[in-house]
């Protein structure tokens, strides 16, 4: 046991590895002098000779990379050129709008999609089925901005139902901080339901045919039970990767769904960014997301070892 | 493996009796003829400025409104099309020849197999569309850079559907007889495992270019894409955004153009799939 988690949690190390030679090559192979790019189409000679040093561009390439990995392990991930502050403050100070953004979506999606899915396995082939998995494709096709400027249209605009856009920290008071997350939650989950739904249905539907179902239901268990105990937690272990894997689709989701909304998260700060060429701050909020994932991932095989007590390490 | 496609087919192959793929091939082609036949239906000049006319809502002489600068939505969504689909196309097809040779690579030459893996691990866990915001930054806006910058996210999962396909294909007995036969390594890949692979990838292509199709429009949408001045159906929705309130219908018409062909596309995918190979379901609907 413990050496599984050892051996996982070395595993994420070589990955972790190739994220921040992709990053740090991207900068240094691009073509032209990255200085220059990173200084703008206006900028002096001083500005992007002021920039190189700050970048240690002048130096071997081995030697940036070693100096620049050095100050990751030590939690500094570089200056911003267009405010001149840390990554790292710039990244706390918007942490929390994403944080809250992305704990209610999947929060919610999870709720949402899970039920789905095992209704639709349990109903296989009826209407109810039907209507999961072309919800499911409609999910996967509509885009985000699209989704939320429909529910601005239909619930804020039309019935003046919630607030356009913005965001009130939870500090100031829960209700208007739910408040103005009901719209971007229903717009970032679409996804995410449509993924985890589409999960369910199909491994409940695998787990339905075993034997262990059948003697369940001959055993006299009420349908509820048989679906929960012994369908749902058989199911578990796809269902639990697939929140997993769409942590990346959900990254992806919020720097759109905070455009929209208005919501001066980390996605706002990575557009601000790439609007004033700020790699520093692209690089670090790459960094922060790609380590997030690795980890959710990491820790979600741990649950394995919880959900499915047939996998020994 | 699938319908042979070298037989002269008098009726239609069985692929193409599957709702699903009829459905999308026939959606994808109302969107391909508009696409071409831009100029003859109807259309004026997409990035012609005529301030006296901003913003104005849906009407018989602007059929999609027009935006803050007056442009013809309905002009710039038609002739958008030809980017999205342009765009959808190209990537699908990029992405599955690299994937594909480098899931070829990694499948067969045992030693490459866990460093090309590792590799693909590490990009497949950067975000797609923060990769390919930075490639754009770094590289400027343009449409050969924003295929690139799509493409590269999309290479990992083709490349891991191809090695799993290569895995399970080198066990087969007609494959040991092969190289007990002393069949070399080139034909050996050509004759029996190539042809397995092409029922999955015509599936994973067609999921790849709906996302292509949908990351463009976010990317230009997020101002991180095709150069502003080309009618792209992100560009047309990003141009709106300032003004969504007033003129909803900026963003609107793209958005539903950019659903239904990305619908379409998706649900052309799901039906070859089930029509093409039953068992490709498992492995490529986890991935995508």
């Amino acid at each position: 046991m413990l050496r599984f988690v050892a051996g996982r949690l070395a595993a994420t190390l070589p990955v972790m590895g190739v994220v921040a030679v992709v990053v740090f090559a991207l900068l240094r192979l691009a073509p032209g002098d990255p200085a220059a790019i990173l200084a703008g189409d206006a900028a002096t000679p001083e500005q992007i000779a002021a920039i190189r040093a700050r970048l240690g561009l002048d130096e071997p390439m081995l030697q940036q990379f070693g100096s620049w990995i050095w100050r990751l392990l030590h939690g500094d991930l570089g200056t911003s050129i267009l405010s001149n502050q840390p990554v790292t403050r710039l990244i706390g100070e918007r942490i929390e709008p994403t944080l809250a953004l992305a704990t209610t979506t999947i929060l919610f999606a999870v709720l949402v999609a899970v039920p789905l899915g095992v209704v639709a396995a349990w109903r296989h082939g009826t209407w109810i089925d039907r209507g999961v998995m072309a919800f499911s494709v409609l999910g996967f096709s509509v885009p985000v901005f699209v989704l939320g400027y429909l529910w601005i249209f239909g619930l804020a605009m039309h019935l003046r139902l919630l607030p356009v856009q913005g965001y009130v920290s939870i500090t100031q008071g829960f209700g208007p901080f739910i408040e103005r997350l009901v719209l971007p939650t229903l717009t970032l989950s679409a996804i995410y339901i449509a993924l985890i739904a589409r999960t369910t249905r199909a491994s409940v539907l695998d787990v339905l045919g075993e034997d262990y179902i059948r003697t369940a239901r001959a055993k006299g268990l009420r349908e509820s039970r048989v679906l929960s105990r012994h369908a749902l937690r058989n199911a578990a272990v796809p269902v639990i990767s697939v929140i997993g894997i769409g942590i990346a689709l959900l990254i992806s989701g919020v720097v759109v769904t905070e455009s929209v909304f208005n919501l001066p998260g980390l996605g706002r700060l990575t557009v601000d960014a790439v609007l004033a060429r700020d790699y520093p701050v692209i690089q670090g909020v790459i960094l922060l997301f790609s380590g997030l994932y690795v980890l959710i991932n990491l820790a979600i095989d741990l649950t394995y070892l919880f959900f499915d007590p047939r996998i020994r390490y | 493996m699938s319908a042979p496609a070298a037989a002269p087919a008098r009726t239609l192959p069985p692929v193409l009796r599957h709702p699903g793929v009829l459905f999308g091939l026939a959606v994808l082609l109302v969107v391909l003829v508009a696409a071409l036949a831009a100029p003859w239906l109807g259309t004026v000049d997409p990035i012609q400025l005529r301030p006296r006319l901003r913003l104005r809502p849906p009407s018989g002489a602007a059929w999609f409104g027009t935006d803050a600068f007056g442009r013809d939505v309905y002009s710039r969504v038609v002739y958008g099309a030809r980017v999205s689909l342009a765009i959808g196309a190209a990537v699908a097809l990029t992405a599955v020849v690299l994937g594909l040779a480098i899931g070829l690579v990694a499948g067969y030459i045992r030693w490459l197999d866990t460093v090309v893996m590792r590799v693909m691990d590490g990009v497949m866990a950067i975000p797609s569309i923060l990769l390919a915001i930075a490639l754009v930054t770094l590289s400027g806006a343009g449409v050969l850079t924003v295929i690139v910058a799509i493409t590269i996210p999309e290479i990992p999962r083709v490349a891991r559907l191809v090695r799993g396909v290569v895995l399970s294909v080198r066990e087969e007995p007609y494959v040991e007889a092969a190289i007990g036969a002393g069949t070399r390594l080139p034909l050996l890949l050509w004759r029996h495992v190539l042809p397995n692979t092409i029922a999955p990838l015509i599936v994973q292509g067609t999921y790849v270019c709906a996302s292509a199709i949908l990351t463009e429009a976010i990317l230009s949408f997020l101002g991180a894409g095709i150069p502003t001045e080309v009618p792209s159906w992100g560009n047309v929705m990003a141009e709106g955004r300032q003004a969504f309130q007033l003129a909803p219908w900026v963003i609107l018409f793209p958005g539903l153009c950019v659903a239904a062909t990305v619908l379409a596309v998706n649900i052309l995918g799901d039906g070859l799939r089930d029509a093409l190979d039953p068992r490709i379901a498992r492995r490529v609907g986890a991935l995508r």
